[in-house]
């Protein structure tokens, strides 16, 4: 059902495009098509740096995504990520500088840094050609304990070669149940399917193991943010999880589901939330523009916190 | 209610117990031959002192104090398009006077019209347009359209390129009152806005009130447009039509019985689907098939009871459809989109006596529009194929009761009352969602109603010759999920004649708006939503002061100039929030929940200002106007922009339109328009971004690049800027046409042959971004899309 709806969407959004082509072409087949004078754009704003920092108190390393916008004629096949920059995340008390271990990805260990629950902590970054970008978060008090996690199963899909059925898959869903405690907290839930089949071949079988993010909407979207904002406290339950299993394949040696329950920041449920919005307003000729909201000085991106806890459960 | 506001009501009804001694002529005006009543004509006394208006049936009274008469009286009556009537009348106490006034001949034309010649007939905010003027002007591809003239007024600001929609003084789409025989149109576009509902044909005259309001009108802030029908030859049968490039259209109208009740049927139908869709079938082995077509039916019947009553019948009903249809293997795919207005009304005139008119209405009015999306696939084995099918369904149903008299009570004073009860039926979103294969079905339903009633009292004072006052009031109440709220609106408008060449003109109204319209498109697309007040959304509110200034030169007798300047302050004015997605019940079943029209939505504040000139020339052989608008519009809501203000897309620093229309002779007419508009604000990308996205355990997934893996995917994403901070290239075009007339032994012929953008100027219709290669590299760029390039035009219109 939820593939047949993105299909439909797809199809649907196609035949509109195809007919607002048809319509505004006959009308201007003749009418040529301008292009912008430059200067109305590249006199009034210059690149900005991109950051994307995520902290958390379960992580050993802290990640930072360092590149640069794009302007309107810029050239567009060329890295956006900037290197040499030098970032450093502080705590009260103390201070990480985080080295550039690839172009534009810059990793270092948390070693004896300490990320706490209440603490706020900021990010300053200076690029070699004087640019600087700032900004801080608080990271949340708490991970919250996952009650329950929760199997079903749904529709199976056939695939047949004339009579003979050669594949058959199965959606199963995954969902969680939390307490939610007293105030205004903010989630995202994320689940992963871990798994070893085994494959028989003409003369000898082969053993794959993989692990794949569990989808959480339509969109095919690997992200699941949500907030206690209309409801009280109490136990909370996450959206279903998809994964897929096929029956015909292979033999499965192995399954176990991971779930995990961030409890994230403002910041990152406001980043998240519009970058879900922008995603479905992107090939929508019924939406509204929208910009990313973030929390970069001077920048755009988003330097964010969130307290972890995880629950396996093992399937097979 | 307030006490202070029931006091006041009583205050001005209390003048009708205020007589004079007078002479009182009334009756109807009305064209020679077809008897139509004629809305406009001006009928006074000679001299000037004493005059009256017809009203929407053509009827009027003239009070003229015994002090003025003497045993006889001479009575001039003019409209533009007619020759003056002139008739000399021996005095009694109550004189009926029906005037037939015969349309003007072509040779007649350098006959002067005086009612354009005296100041004080300018009213305050109002532009009226006949029929007849609207058929002169050039129009795109021959379709003669009265929103698209109204767009060359001052203070009227015109949407995308083509489009019928108007903005007034900085108001939205959607705060336009339009009225079609008494009955709210809620969508006035064919084919996206290229085309009005309003077939000229049908259409007697257009009044666009934008300031001044009399408290007749409510429930919009920015304007009320009231289109009239005409009621059909009651003589003899005729007819009139058009043979046009993408429509065509024909009216008939006749007697039912002579001189007491007539009929007029007007219809037209465009048919680019009938030619194109076997040509795309053809070229698609049948797989494909696409079209689009429109049509609208406009019928009026009317019925004379006796001398004192009148009955009137009107309807109109139009609808646009898309459709498409792909075909691949066992897989079929179809979309359909239509959208529809009906409207039906009833009317009884009813005259107590010669000074109290009254007329009741009842009214229906309908606008919906349907998306319906349907997939299905063929397996083997299964007989049936399997469907998902998606249908969105959106619609406003209004049910109501007007009643209005008019108490012509003496020389120095007239009463206008009345009340009016709208039962609003909304339904914003109805959606059904089906998949046969998985036996899903997914319902979704919002739906409510609201109770709209208002009554009203107006009160027009002459206590001289050189001045006027109009003052009411109108005291609105609004009902809806248990919420009742009262509200007043206070009206009032002065004019002072200060000598035969200048006249100062002021007003002030407060508006409210119980309806409201979201669009993100600009475009007046049908998926506009049409959405009641709420507990969560308040009424709109509108506060106008204007003043104005009028001049007629004695050397120039021909030419009136009129100027206004306004302050309007608008609040609770409503808009979608960033990133609001209208139809988000294209991303499936599951978000049909969230589909609430009141999530999307956030309500904010309006200012805007400005000036406007119109020197105007109805009469001669050489007519036309100059407008021109000075306006600054703000909008500023908490969600939008960050909470700071911004200029909406239609804010327009600049706006000016040329009309000239020449009567070259008999047979053969011309016209140009030209008109240049500052360019609109828009809200495009000027940089864009990967925003990066974060995953917890980026270890080994199947299907990450190592990039991903380490710091998740990232979404390509646009950085807008603030709100609007894009300014479009400024707009300007230039029209031309020529009529050239036939004559057949049995029928009327004219040729209407014009160019559209003669100059070929490449307008800003959109800005898309793209990519060019520039030394082997990729660049992006902006491009602006123009819409319609010059484009010639030819049609046939016959009249018999």
């Amino acid at each position: 059902m939820k593939l047949q709806w993105a299909v439909t969407r797809q199809v649907a959004l196609n035949l509109f495009q195809a007919l607002a082509i048809i319509f505004f072409q006959a009308c201007s087949f003749f009418s040529p098509v301008v292009e912008v004078n430059p200067d109305k754009f590249t006199d009034q704003i210059a690149s900005k740096l991109v950051v994307g920092c995520f902290i958390s108190p379960q992580d050993s390393v802290v990640r930072v995504s360092l590149t640069e916008s794009k302007l309107l004629y810029d050239t567009l096949n060329q890295s956006s990520m900037v290197s040499d920059a030098r970032i450093v995340l502080y705590s009260k008390s103390d201070s990480l500088v985080i080295s550039d271990t690839l172009s534009g990805y810059y990793i270092s260990p948390i070693k004896s840094f300490v990320i706490q629950g209440g603490e706020i902590y900021k990010l300053i970054i200076k690029t070699p050609d004087g640019r600087t970008v700032n900004s801080t978060c608080t990271v949340p008090d708490q991970s919250i304990q996952i009650k329950k996690i929760i199997i079903d199963s749904g529709f199976v899909r056939t695939v047949t070669v004339g009579n003979t059925p050669i594949d058959s898959t199965m959606e199963r869903y995954a969902s969680i149940q939390w307490e939610d405690p007293v105030g205004v907290n903010y989630y995202r839930v994320f689940g992963e399917l871990s798994q070893s089949e085994t494959i028989q071949l003409v003369n000898n079988s082969l053993k794959i193991d993989f692990k794949k993010l569990l989808f959480f909407n339509e969109e095919n979207s690997r992200t699941m943010i949500l907030s206690d904002k209309n409801q009280e406290n109490g136990v909370m339950q996450s959206a279903d999880g998809i994964y897929w299993t096929g029956t015909y394949r292979g033999s499965v040696i192995r399954q176990e589901i991971e779930m995990n329950l961030l409890n994230i920041d403002k910041i990152y449920y406001d980043y998240y939330q519009s970058i879900n919005q922008a995603s479905l307003a992107d090939d929508n000729p019924f939406a509204e523009p929208i910009n990313i909201t973030g929390n970069i000085n001077g920048g755009f991106g988003c330097f964010a916190a969130y307290n972890m806890s995880t629950i396996k459960l093992k399937i097979k | 209610m307030d006490k202070s506001l029931i006091s006041c009501l009583f205050f001005l009804l209390s003048f009708s117990s205020v007589s004079g001694q007078s002479v009182v002529i009334n009756g109807y005006v009305k064209e020679s031959g077809s008897t139509e009543p004629l809305v406009g004509a001006n009928v006074r006394v000679e001299s000037g002192l004493r005059s009256a208006t017809t009203n929407t049936y053509g009827y009027f009274v003239l009070n003229i104090p015994m002090s003025m008469a003497q045993d006889s009286i001479v009575i001039f009556t003019s409209m533009a398009g007619y020759p003056p009537f002139r008739k000399v009348i021996k005095l009694q106490p109550v004189i009926r006077l029906d005037i037939i006034l015969s349309p003007m001949e072509l040779d007649q034309v350098i006959i002067k019209d005086s009612r354009e010649n005296t100041v004080d007939q300018v009213q305050m905010g109002q532009i009226e347009l006949s029929a007849a003027e609207i058929k002169t002007l050039p129009a795109i591809a021959g379709e003669k359209d009265a929103l698209k003239i109204l767009q060359l007024m001052p203070g009227v600001g015109k949407g995308t390129e083509g489009s019928s929609g108007i903005f007034v003084r900085g108001g939205g789409a959607d705060q336009n009152l339009i009225i079609l025989d008494e009955a709210t149109v809620y969508n006035v576009n064919h084919l996206f806005g290229f085309f009005s509902v309003f077939n000229n044909d049908a259409v007697k005259n257009v009044t666009l009130i934008k300031g001044g309001f009399p408290a007749q009108y409510g429930g919009r802030l920015s304007s009320v447009v009231e289109v009239t029908m005409r009621e059909g030859n009651r003589q003899s049968l005729h007819g009139e039509g058009g043979i046009g490039l993408i429509s065509s259209r024909l009216t008939l109208e006749g007697p039912l019985k002579k001189n007491k009740s007539s009929f007029i049927i007007s219809g037209r139908r465009t048919y680019l689907d009938v030619l194109l869709s076997p040509l795309l079938s053809l070229a698609s082995n049948g797989n494909a098939k696409l079209g689009y077509f429109f049509y609208d039916l406009n019928t009026k019947l009317n019925y004379d009871i006796g001398k004192n009553d009148k009955v009137y019948f009107s309807g109109y009903f139009g609808k646009d459809k898309f459709y498409a249809k792909l075909k691949s293997g066992t897989y079929e795919s179809q979309a359909l989109f239509h959208w529809q207005n009906g409207t039906a009304t009833a009317r009884w005139n009813h005259l107590f006596n010669e000074k109290v008119f009254s007329n009741m209405s009842l009214i229906f009015t309908n606008y919906n529009f349907e998306l319906n999306l349907k997939n299905s696939f063929s397996k083997k084995d299964v007989p049936e194929p399997f469907i998902v099918n998606l249908s969105n369904l959106s619609s406003i149903t209004d049910y109501s009761i007007k009643y209005d008299v008019d108490y012509f009570t003496n020389p120095s004073h007239a009463f206008r009352f009345g009340l009016q009860s709208i039962l609003h039926q909304f339904k914003p979103s109805v959606i059904e969602a089906i998949d046969t294969e998985t036996g899903e079905h997914i319902q979704s339903k919002q739906q409510q109603n609201s109770f709209e009633s208002a009554i009203y009292a107006s009160h027009n004072w002459f206590p001289g010759a050189r001045f006027k006052a109009s003052t009411g009031l109108r005291i609105v109440s609004h009902a809806t999920e248990g919420a009742l709220s009262f509200r007043a609106e206070p009206r009032i408008s002065v004019s002072y004649k200060q000598s035969a060449s200048w006249a100062v003109k002021g007003s002030y109204a407060i508006m409210n708006q119980y309806v409201h319209l979201l669009s993100n498109t600009g475009a007046g697309f049908p998926t506009d939503l049409w959405v009641p007040t709420t507990k969560l959304l308040k009424p709109e509110q509108s506060k106008q002061v204007s003043l104005g200034l009028v001049h007629n030169n004695k050397q120039y007798p021909d030419y009136i100039l009129s100027t206004e300047v306004y302050y309007k302050t608008m609040n609770h004015i409503v808009t979608f929030k960033e990133g609001a997605n209208l139809l988000s019940v294209l991303d499936g079943p599951s978000t049909i929940g969230n589909t609430d029209w009141q999530n999307n939505v956030t309500s904010g504040k309006g200012w805007s200002y400005g000036m406007e000139l119109l020197l105007r020339k109805r009469v001669g052989k050489l007519s036309g106007w100059i407008g021109y608008t000075w306006s600054k519009t703000y909008w500023q809501f908490q969600e939008v922009n960050d909470g700071k203000k911004y200029l909406p897309r239609n804010d327009r620093r600049h706006d000016l339109s040329v009309v000239a229309m020449l009567k070259v002779n008999k047979k053969i007419s011309m016209s140009a328009t030209w008109l240049y508009a500052t360019g609109n604000h828009l809200t495009i990308a000027r940089e864009t971004y990967n925003a990066p996205i974060h995953y917890p355990n980026q270890d080994n997934y199947f299907d990450l690049t190592p990039y991903e893996k380490i710091f998740g995917t990232k979404s390509g994403v646009g950085a807008y800027g603030d709100k609007n901070s894009f300014q479009a290239v400024s707009y300007h075009r230039l029209d031309i046409s020529a009529q050239f007339a036939t004559t057949r032994r049995k029928y009327d012929g004219a040729w209407d042959i014009g160019l559209y953008n003669a100059y070929n100027r490449k307008n800003p219709f959109y800005y898309s971004q793209s990519t060019k290669i520039v030394n082997n590299k990729e660049v992006q760029i902006l491009k602006r899309v123009s819409l319609f390039p010059v484009i010639p035009y030819v049609s046939y219109n016959f009249k018999f």
